[in-house]
C-alpha cells in the first residue's frame, strides 16, 4: 500500500478532531478558500498538488459540502500522463460529475483515447468512468469503440472485457436502440456459450439482464446457452478463486437463473428437462444453517462467521431458483414445486431473521399458484405469528403473504387476526392493514353483513387511517349492484349498525360520515324499530363537533330523512334554516338548496331525494381499493416506455417509481427569480428559442448555397466544417438552444474589435483571424454561469504556433475556471480551450484574455505576438428575458426612477447599426422606420436576452425587461442568489435618425453598464448625450408615456 | 440486479464512503444519506438485514463501527447483495490488513479505488477476491513508480 499524501492526512485529521459541526464547517471553508486560490493560478501547480487538492475537495464533497469548483482541475488530471494523476482525475470526475454535466464533453475525447490507445490500466480507468457516469455524451461517442473491445477475436484481456460489458449496459440504458436483438441476440448467445472466464461471464450476464428488463422479445437465442452454462458452472466447472464459500460462482449462477425468468419455459423437452433437473438439484442440495448446532460460548468464532456467509450464499442461489420455479408455474415438475413449498415452510419457521423474511416474501409470490396454495395454507398459524415480530420488515412481509393466501376457508381467521393487529400498529403499517382488510372482507365474506361489521370495526380501531375510499366502497356495496339481488336486509343491517356506533357521543368523524350516509339513505328500513325523529337526533348530536364537509353530508342525510318521513320536517327545516346563515359557504349553499327543495312540490322533492339507484356491475368488479394496492407484477420486464421515461428524467434512480429529483433541483434555480415572472418567462423563452432555431436553420442553408466556400473560410463557426473543429465532431448537434441567435454581417479579418462586438451579442463567431492562426469562440450561458469554448486552429501549411502563455485577467466581479490552455499547434492542428465563468457582481469591462504566441516559420526567425483579447462576456450575457405583463412592467418601471436607477443616452443612430439594418432588410437603400424597429427588436431580444414587453402601440418605441443573474448569495438568505431586474425603453425619432435609450434598474452599476452596452450598438459614440437623472429628476417625458 | 448506491455510515452518522451509480443532485444525496442513517442506525440489533425504503430495498450490515448499506430494486436478490457487501469488506480487510474504520477514514481514496475494481455502474464486475487484489496491487505499483519520478523531478527544480 503506497503511503498517503501528508496534506490530505492533516486535513482529514483536522476534520476528525473538530468538536462540532460549526468547527468542521469553518475548517472546510478555510480549506476550500485555499484550494480555490491555488486553482486560480493553476499553471504553477504540480500534478501532485493538484491531485492532493482534488482529494481534499472530494473528502469535503463526501461529507456533504457543495463543491462548485475544481471540476476543471479534475479534467486536467485526466489528461495527465502519470497514472496516479490520471487515476485521481478519472475518479474525481466520476464522483463529482453527473451524467448530464457539461464538463463530460471535455473528457469524452480523453476517455475515447484511453479506451483505444491506452495501456490496459488506462483503458480500465476510462471504462470505469464511462460505466459510472453514463450519459448521452458518452453513449453517442463511445458505444461503438467499447463494443469493439468485446468483438470475438479482439483478444483483449478479461480484465478489460468484463468492464466493457458493464459499460455497454450503462450506455444502453441511455439509448435503448444501441443493442437490438437482430444483431446482438446471436452474438451474445455465442459469447455466453464460448466465454470461459467467469468474471467476464458475470458481467456479460449483467448486460443481458439489463437488456431483457427493457424488452425480452427477440432474445430467445439466449435460453439454451444460459441453461448450458448454468449446468456447467453448477457442475463445478469453475476456477477455485471464483468459488465463494464453497459455492461455485454464486453471482453468475444467480444471474443465469434470473435470465431464465424472462422467458417462457422452453418448448424443447430436452432443454426443459435440463432446467427442471437443475432446479431439482439446487432444491435438494442440503444447505448449511447459519447457526451452529451446539452453540454455547457467547463469542462468535471465525467458523460461525464462515457458516453465515456460506448459508447466505447457498440460500441466495436457492431463493433465485425458487423465483424461477414460481415463474415456470405449470411447466415446473410437480415434485420440485412441492419441495419448494415445504422448503418455504421451513424458512418461515427459521430462526434466522433474513431467511424468515425471504421465506415470507417468496411464499407470497408462490401463493398465486393453485397447485401449491393448499400446502401453503397449512402454514397460516405460523405466518400469523410473524405479525407479532418486533421487526417491521418481517411484519410487512407476513401481512403481504396473509393477503396472498387468504380465501373463503380461512378469511375469518385471518381478518380477525389482522383487526387485532390493527389496534396496536404504527400508522404506516395501519394504512396497509386497513386497505388489505377491507379488500379481503369484501372478497371473501359469505354475506356482506360480515363485511359491514369489519369496516365498522376498522373505523373503531384506527379511524384516522380509514380513507374516504374505503367507506365510499361500503356505500357502493350496501347500495347494491345491478345484479338483481335484494339488498334491503343488508341495508337495514348497515343502518342499524350505524345507529349503534353513533350512539357513542364521541364517535369518530369518519364514523359520522359513514353513519350519516347509511342512516340518511337506509334509515327508513328501521322506522318500525326506531322513529325517524330518534334517528335524526342520533345524527344531529354529532353536528356541533364535526367539520364542514361532514356537516354537508349530515344536512343531506336530514333532508333524506324528511323525504322518508314527514314527521321530522319541523326539526329538519329548523336546522336547514339556521344553516342558511352559516359562515361556511359550502354549508350555506347546501342549506339553501335543500331548504328550497324541501319546500318545493312533493314530486320534485321525492325525485331528487329518493334512494340512490344501484351501481352498475362494472363497479362491483372494479374495486378501486385493489387498484390502490401496489401489486408486484409477475413479469420481470418493465414496460420499455416506463424505462425510457425514467432514463429521460435526470436524477432518477434506475427504473420506475421515483419522482424526478433533478427537476426539483432545476426548480430551485428558478426560485431565485421573482415568482410571478417565472412561468411567463419560461413559457415565453421556449417559444422564442424554437423560433430562433428555425430562422437560423433557414438562413444557414441559404448562406451555404450562395457562398459556401467563402463563408467557410471567412466566417467559420457558422458553417459546418469549422464547427466540428473543436474536436468533438458533432458541433452542429450540440449547439443546443443557444445555437440560434442574431445574424450579423461578417467582419473584416483584421477587425478584432468588430469581431468582439459581434461575439458579445451572438453565441458564436470568429475572434481572431490571420493567415496562420484562426481563433473561434462559442459561448452559452445559463443564469449566472457561462461556458466558453475557444477554438484555436492552425491553418497554415508550415508555421508552428507555440503558446508560452494564455492568461485570463483576475477580476473581483467574475470567477473563472479554465481547462489547460493550448501548448503548441502544428500545421493543421486544432485545440479547444474551455473557460467557465461565474458572474458575481455587475461590471462594465469583461476580463481580458491575453494570448501570447510565437509563430515559427521554417525559414526566418520566430515572431512573437501578444494578443490582448477581451472575453466577449458582457453583462447582458447573464440576462434572462423577463416576460412581464404590461401592467407589471409599468408598475416596476414607475417605481424605478431616481438617481442611480436610471440612465438615459441619446444620439444619432450608429453607422454600423444602420448598415446592418440595410443588410438585414435586403436592400441597401431600405431604411424605413419599420425596418429599424425590427432590427432593434432582434438585437434586444436575441442579442441582449431581453423580453420585449407588448406595452405601447406607438410605432417608435420598444420596451424590454430581463433579469440579471449573479452567483453572489443574498445576504439575508444565502440559499438564493442576488438578481437584479433590468428594464429599458428604446425610442426612435425617424425624422432625425436619432435614438434615445433609457435604462432602469435597482442597482447603479447595473444601470450604467446596461445602458452603455446597449448604446454602444445603437448610438454613435461621440455624439451620445447623456441625460443624468440628477439633472432631470422628474423625467416627465418618460412618465407621461406610460 | 443493479445496485443504486453504496453507503458506508459510521455509528455517529458520518459518511465514510458514498458511491452513487445513478445521477443524484448533491442536495438529494445528503437528504437520502440522512434519511437512511436514521433508519439504519436506529434499527434494533438482531433483526433482519433488509428494509423497504421508498420503492427500493436497503440491504445493510454492521461491521464493527461501520454500517455498509446497498440500495437495490425491490425484487433483487437480497442475500447475494449482502454477500456483495461482505465481499467488499473482505477485500478491504485483505488489502489494509485487518481493516478498521480509521483506515477507511484516512485512506478513503483507496476505498474508492478498490470499490471501482469490484463494482461499476452498480454491477458486480469481479467476484474473485484474488483477481481484485491483484489488479489493485498492480495499480499501486504504477502509482509508486509515477511518484518516484515526480519526486525526482521535484528535487531538480529546487
Amino acid at each position: 500500500m503506497p503511503s498517503g499524501m501528508k496534506g490530505l492526512t492533516v486535513f482529514v485529521a483536522d476534520i476528525r478532531n473538530c468538536p462540532n459541526k460549526e468547527a468542521e464547517q469553518k475548517r472546510v471553508d478555510k480549506e476550500l478558500a485555499k484550494i480555490r486560490q491555488k486553482f486560480t493560478n493553476s499553471k504553477s501547480l504540480s500534478g501532485y498538488d493538484r491531485k492532493k487538492y482534488i482529494w481534499k475537495l472530494l473528502y469535503a464533497f463526501m461529507l456533504g459540502y457543495d463543491i462548485d469548483f475544481g471540476h476543471m482541475e479534475a479534467v486536467n488530471l485526466v489528461s495527465s500522463n502519470k497514472y496516479s494523476e490520471k487515476n485521481a482525475g478519472y475518479l474525481a470526475c466520476s464522483l463529482l460529475l453527473s451524467e448530464n454535466s457539461e464538463i463530460l464533453r471535455l473528457i469524452t475525447n480523453m476517455v475515447k483515447n484511453d479506451i483505444l490507445h491506452g495501456n490496459e490500466h488506462q483503458t480500465a480507468l476510462a471504462l470505469n468512468t464511462c460505466a459510472n457516469l453514463g450519459g448521452e455524451e458518452f453513449s453517442e461517442n463511445l458505444f461503438s469503440d467499447i463494443a469493439k473491445l468485446i468483438t470475438p477475436g479482439a483478444s483483449r484481456p478479461s480484465y478489460i472485457r468484463r468492464k466493457a460489458y458493464v459499460c455497454l449496459l450503462r450506455l444502453y440504458r441511455r439509448d435503448y436502440d444501441t443493442i437490438q436483438p437482430d444483431t446482438w441476440a446471436a452474438r451474445l448467445g455465442q459469447a455466453l456459450q464460448s466465454e470461459k472466464d467467469t468474471g467476464v461471464l458475470t458481467s456479460m450476464c449483467s448486460l443481458i439482464l439489463g437488456v431483457l428488463e427493457t424488452d425480452p422479445n427477440g432474445w430467445d437465442d439466449l435460453v439454451q446457452p444460459a441453461i448450458l452454462t448454468l449446468a456447467r458452472v453448477m457442475g463445478g466447472d469453475c476456477p477455485p478463486f471464483y468459488v465463494y464459500y464453497s459455492v461455485p460462482a454464486p453471482w453468475l449462477q444467480i444471474k443465469l437463473l434470473r435470465i431464465l425468468q424472462f422467458f417462457p419455459a422452453p418448448t424443447n423437452t430436452t432443454l426443459l428437462n435440463r432446467m427442471n433437473d437443475i432446479l431439482y438439484r439446487i432444491l435438494s442440495k442440503p444447505t448449511v444453517s447459519a447457526h451452529a448446532p451446539h452453540h454455547h460460548g457467547k463469542k462468535r468464532t471465525k467458523a460461525d462467521a464462515e457458516r453465515l456467509n456460506r448459508s447466505n450464499t447457498e440460500h441466495a442461489v436457492l431463493f433465485e431458483a425458487l423465483n424461477l420455479i414460481i415463474h415456470l408455474e405449470m411447466d415446473c415438475d410437480l415434485t420440485t414445486k412441492k419441495m419448494a413449498s415445504s422448503l418455504l415452510g421451513n424458512f418461515v419457521a427459521s430462526k434466522e431473521a433474513n431467511i424468515r423474511y425471504l421465506g415470507l416474501e417468496t411464499m407470497a409470490r408462490l401463493a398465486s399458484d393453485p397447485d401449491v396454495l393448499p400446502q401453503l395454507k397449512r402454514h397460516t398459524e405460523l405466518i400469523i405469528g410473524q405479525l407479532q415480530e418486533p421487526d417491521i420488515s418481517i411484519r410487512r412481509q407476513a401481512l403481504n403473504l396473509l393477503y396472498g393466501i387468504c380465501d373463503r376457508d380461512n378469511w375469518q381467521q385471518i381478518v380477525d387476526e389482522l383487526l387485532e393487529i390493527l389496534k396496536g400498529s404504527d400508522v404506516l403499517m395501519q394504512e396497509e392493514l386497513v386497505l388489505k382488510i377491507a379488500i379481503l372482507a369484501e372478497r371473501n365474506a359469505p354475506d356482506y353483513t360480515w363485511y359491514v361489521d369489519v369496516v365498522f370495526k376498522m373505523i373503531e380501531y384506527a379511524p384516522e387511517v380509514v380513507s374516504d375510499e374505503i367507506w365510499y366502497r361500503v356505500v357502493q356495496v350496501v347500495t347494491g349492484f345491478d345484479d338483481n339481488t335484494d339488498n334491503a336486509e343488508l341495508q337495514q343491517y348497515a343502518a342499524k349498525k350505524a345507529i349503534e356506533y353513533l350512539n357513542d357521543r364521541f364517535a369518530d368523524e369518519t364514523m359520522v360520515r359513514l353513519g350519516a350516509y347509511l342512516i340518511g339513505e337506509f334509515g327508513h328500513h328501521l322506522q318500525s324499530q326506531l322513529s325517524t325523529s330518534r334517528q335524526f337526533q342520533t345524527l344531529h348530536r354529532h353536528f356541533p363537533r364535526v367539520g364542514s364537509s361532514t356537516r354537508c353530508i349530515l344536512l343531506l342525510a336530514y333532508a333524506k330523512l324528511l323525504n322518508a318521513d314527514e314527521d321530522v320536517s319541523e326539526e329538519v327545516l329548523a336546522v336547514l334554516e339556521e344553516q342558511q346563515d352559516s359562515v361556511d359557504p359550502d354549508l350555506q349553499q347546501r342549506a339553501v338548496e335543500l331548504y328550497r327543495l324541501c319546500n318545493e312540490s312533493t314530486a320534485t322533492m321525492e325525485n331528487v331525494l329518493a334512494m340512490m339507484p344501484v351501481f352498475s356491475e362494472k363497479i362491483q368488479s372494479n374495486n378501486p381499493l385493489i387498484r390502490r394496492m401496489k401489486q408486484a407484477s409477475k413479469s420481470r420486464a418493465a414496460p420499455r416506455q416506463q424505462l425510457e421515461e425514467a432514463a429521460k428524467t435526470e436524477g432518477v434512480l434506475f427504473k420506475t417509481g421515483v419522482g424526478p429529483a433533478a427537476k426539483a433541483e432545476e426548480d430551485d434555480d428558478h426560485e431565485e427569480e421573482e415568482e410571478e415572472e417565472q412561468d411567463e418567462r419560461n413559457g415565453r423563452r421556449d417559444e422564442h428559442d424554437e423560433d430562433e432555431e428555425e430562422d437560423e436553420e433557414e438562413e444557414e442553408e441559404d448562406e451555404e448555397e450562395e457562398e459556401e466556400e467563402e463563408e467557410d473560410r471567412r466566417n467559420g463557426p457558422r458553417s459546418r466544417g469549422a464547427a466540428g473543429g473543436g474536436g468533438r465532431g458533432r458541433g452542429e448537434a450540440d449547439s443546443g438552444p443557444a445555437g440560434g441567435g442574431l445574424q450579423l454581417p461578417p467582419t473584416a479579418p483584421g477587425d478584432i474589435q468588430g469581431m468582439w462586438k459581434n461575439l458579445c451579442i451572438t453565441p458564436q463567431g470568429p475572434m481572431f483571424q490571420s493567415n496562420s492562426l484562426v481563433i473561434q469562440l462559442r459561448h452559452e450561458y445559463r443564469l449566472n454561469q457561462g461556458r466558453i469554448a475557444i477554438n484555436y486552429a492552425n491553418k497554415s501549411p508550415n508555421v508552428v504556433v507555440q503558446f508560452p502563455s494564455v492568461t485570463i485577467s483576475e477580476a473581483p466581479f467574475m470567477r473563472h475556471q479554465a481547462s489547460k490552455p493550448p501548448d503548441v499547434l502544428r500545421p493543421g492542428e486544432t485545440y479547444t480551450h474551455q473557460v467557465m465563468v461565474d458572474c458575481l457582481q455587475p461590471y462594465l469591462n469583461p476580463p481580458k484574455y491575453i494570448v501570447n504566441c510565437v509563430l515559427q516559420t521554417p525559414q526566418g526567425p520566430p515572431s512573437n505576438q501578444n494578443l490582448p483579447f477581451t472575453l466577449p462576456v458582457c453583462l447582458t450575457k447573464f440576462f434572462s428575458p423577463a416576460s412581464l405583463s404590461a401592467e407589471q412592467f409599468t408598475s416596476y418601471w414607475e417605481s424605478m426612477s431616481g438617481p442611480g436607477r436610471e440612465m438615459q443616452l441619446m444620439g444619432p443612430l450608429a453607422s454600423g447599426f444602420v448598415a446592418d439594418v440595410q443588410r438585414a432588410a435586403g436592400a441597401p437603400q431600405q431604411l424605413s422606420p419599420q425596418a429599424i424597429m425590427q432590427r432593434f427588436n432582434a438585437y434586444l431580444s436575441q442579442g441582449f436576452n431581453l423580453a420585449i414587453i407588448p406595452l405601447s402601440n406607438a410605432p417608435g418605441v420598444l420596451f424590454g425587461a430581463a433579469t440579471f443573474h449573479t452567483g453572489t448569495p443574498q445576504p439575508n438568505d444565502p440559499s438564493k442568489k442576488v438578481v437584479v431586474a433590468c428594464m429599458m425603453k428604446l425610442e426612435l425619432d425617424p425624422s432625425r435618425m436619432m435614438a434615445r435609450l433609457t435604462a432602469r434598474t435597482a442597482h447603479p452599476q447595473v444601470t450604467t453598464s446596461f445602458a452603455q452596452i446597449l448604446a454602444a450598438y445603437f448610438i454613435t459614440p461621440q455624439q451620445q448625450q447623456q441625460q443624468q437623472p440628477e439633472q432631470t429628476p422628474q423625467q416627465p417625458q418618460t412618465a407621461s408615456l406610460i | 440486479m443493479t445496485i443504486q448506491f453504496i453507503l458506508l455510515i459510521s455509528r455517529q452518522g458520518k459518511t465514510r464512503l458514498a458511491k452513487w451509480f445513478v445521477p443524484q443532485p448533491q442536495k438529494e444525496r445528503q437528504k437520502t444519506i440522512r434519511e437512511i442513517a436514521q433508519l439504519v442506525l436506529n434499527r434494533p440489533p438482531k433483526l433482519c438485514n433488509f428494509l423497504e425504503w421508498r420503492d427500493y430495498k436497503l440491504v445493510f450490515k454492521r461491521y464493527a463501527s461501520l454500517y455498509f448499506v446497498a440500495c437495490v430494486d425491490k425484487d433483487d436478490n437480497e442475500l447475494i447483495t449482502l454477500e456483495v457487501i461482505h465481499h467488499f469488506v473482505e477485500i478491504l480487510d485483505r488489502y489494509f490488513g485487518n481493516v478498521c474504520e480509521l483506515d477507511l477514514i484516512f485512506n478513503f481514496h483507496k476505498a474508492y479505488y478498490i470499490l471501482d475494481e469490484l463494482l461499476i455502474s452498480g454491477e458486480l464486475q469481479e467476484s474473485s477476491k484474488k483477481t481484485v487484489l491483484r489488479v489493485v496491487a498492480a495499480q499501486d505499483q504504477m502509482m509508486e513508480e509515477g511518484k518516484d519520478a515526480a519526486a525526482a523531478k521535484k528535487t531538480t527544480v529546487f
